[in-house]
């Protein structure tokens, strides 16, 4: 068996789990799709690291965020929002314990998938990957911070402030979809 | 009392007994607790079903296994929709570039409705390429230059910014204009597109503005539309069939409601 049969027979099994991650992170599918593609290919030309005993799911996953950030870098991108979005985040976990956020819970039902998908991409960036990490793939938090390349307690406070912006947002977005009844006319 | 710090919340949500007793007393902390797990669990759902589309794991087969030279990921991917307005020239590549946006057609009346809708909610949430900049009549004839068939832009009132913003987005593989209006009573998009009412699952609901005019309900939202030559202009919102009609009737030109109307919203003539 050559090393490209061995290693799609190793990763190709995670295909999707790279996809889901890539669409979460990239903002239409066809850069998901391109970003899992670029993935793949990175992860064969490195599958001498790859050791028996590795969690190939989690491996594949720091290829498709490293080169993830090699994009955002390579447009320029990267940097230029997380420290200060994510002092906004946590100025907004004053209000998470408010009526109205409450009442969100109840319409979270009403979004569709794609919706809350959508609202998931309007996070910042690291915090995105933290999030979808934690509460989609599961992963413990040990794994999410090898992945993510940040000391564990920074994973938590970043899936914790993400998962309260998401709230957030969708609370704001079910407002203006009627959800939660209708805005004031603007003054 | 100290509430959960926020990576005590995490340790909690992961099912961590530290921080159990403080929960116990606390009902703002579980709260919190619930509101994240009830994020979490949507969030989950949102992409159980997401799979790898068809054909990917086939393409990745065949860059790994094709050549050193070859190895460049062969990207397919479909123009980005519009950021700015001054970039409203990179919407040309949708007429040409839509393979991406092919799962949206569909030759069912249902899926066009689905469509109409899914775009107004795209307007709402300004994902999808809206753009509060732009200028609805520079939209308009810019897809005019484009299709060959120049729609009529609604009427804006910039006094009052009813129109406070525009979107080209794709429906049935053709650029269409959308215009999103902020009401009183929520927002509304006017989608102009070639498609017969009958097309978009609507059916007759009687005259207004001297015109026959459909209605239909989809995904929670509504849909008053009016023929108007080759082009159906669509209002879809959250709102009653009465008040859609009553946004057509006042900002589609080509009825009578426009110009000698005031707007409806802030009580201005057009133009003032």
């Amino acid at each position: 068996m050559s090393d490209t049969e061995r290693f799609e027979k190793a990763a190709l099994p995670h295909l999707d789990a790279v996809y889901r991650a890539a669409l979460a992170l990239c903002q239409d599918v066809a850069r998901a799709e391109d970003l899992a593609q670029q993935t793949f290919v990175k992860a064969l030309s490195r599958f001498n690291t790859f050791h028996d005993g590795t969690q190939c799911r989690a491996w594949l996953l720091r290829i498709l965020r490293n080169t993830w950030i090699d994009e955002l870098r390579h447009r320029k991108v990267v940097g230029t929002t997380v420290p200060v979005e994510e002092a906004l985040l946590a100025a907004d976990e004053a209000s998470d314990d408010s009526p109205e956020n409450f009442a969100a819970r109840d319409v979270l039902e009403d979004f569709s998938d794609e919706q809350v998908i959508r609202a998931l991409r309007e996070l910042p960036d690291e915090q995105r990957l933290a999030l979808y990490l934690t509460d989609v793939e599961q992963m413990n938090q040990d794994e999410i911070a090898e992945i993510t390349n940040v000391a564990v307690g920074t994973v938590k406070s970043r899936a914790s402030r993400a998962r309260a912006a998401l709230k957030r947002k969708l609370t704001e977005h079910a407002r203006d979809l009627g959800f939660l009844g209708r805005r004031e006319w603007r003054t | 009392m100290a509430h959960l710090t926020e990576e005590q919340l995490e340790e909690a949500l992961a099912g961590a007994a530290e921080g159990a007793e403080h929960l116990k007393r606390c009902p703002a902390c579980r709260s919190r607790l619930a509101a994240h797990r009830a994020v979490q669990l949507r969030l989950r759902a949102a992409f159980a079903h997401v799979r790898a589309p068809a054909g990917l794991a086939d393409r990745i087969h065949q860059q790994l296994t094709a050549s050193p030279a070859e190895m460049r990921p062969r990207t397919r991917r479909a123009p980005r929709v519009l950021r700015l307005w001054p970039a409203l020239a990179a919407a040309a590549a949708l007429l040409v570039g839509v393979p991406l946006l092919l799962h949206y057609l569909s030759p069912s009346s249902a899926a066009a409705a689905a469509r109409l809708v899914q775009i107004h909610e795209d307007n709402v949430v300004e994902a999808g390429g809206f753009h509060r900049e732009a200028d609805p009549q520079r939209v308009a004839a810019w897809l005019g230059e484009q299709t060959g068939r120049a729609p009529a832009a609604p009427h804006p009132c910039r006094q009052c910014g009813a129109v406070d913003g525009c979107s080209v987005a794709t429906f049935r593989g053709e650029s269409v204009g959308t215009y999103r209006f902020d009401t009183p009573e929520g927002k509304v998009s006017i989608v102009i597109v070639v498609e017969p009412p009958e097309a978009l699952a609507l059916a007759p609901a009687g005259k207004r503005h001297g015109r026959d005019v459909w209605s239909g309900r989809h995904g929670g939202c509504e849909v008053a539309a009016v023929r108007i030559g080759e082009r159906t202009y669509c209002a879809v919102g959250r709102l009653g069939f009465g008040e859609l009609a009553g946004v057509l009737g006042w900002a589609v030109p080509e009825l009578p409601g426009v110009p000698s109307e005031p707007c409806p919203f802030c009580g201005r003539r057009p133009g003032r």
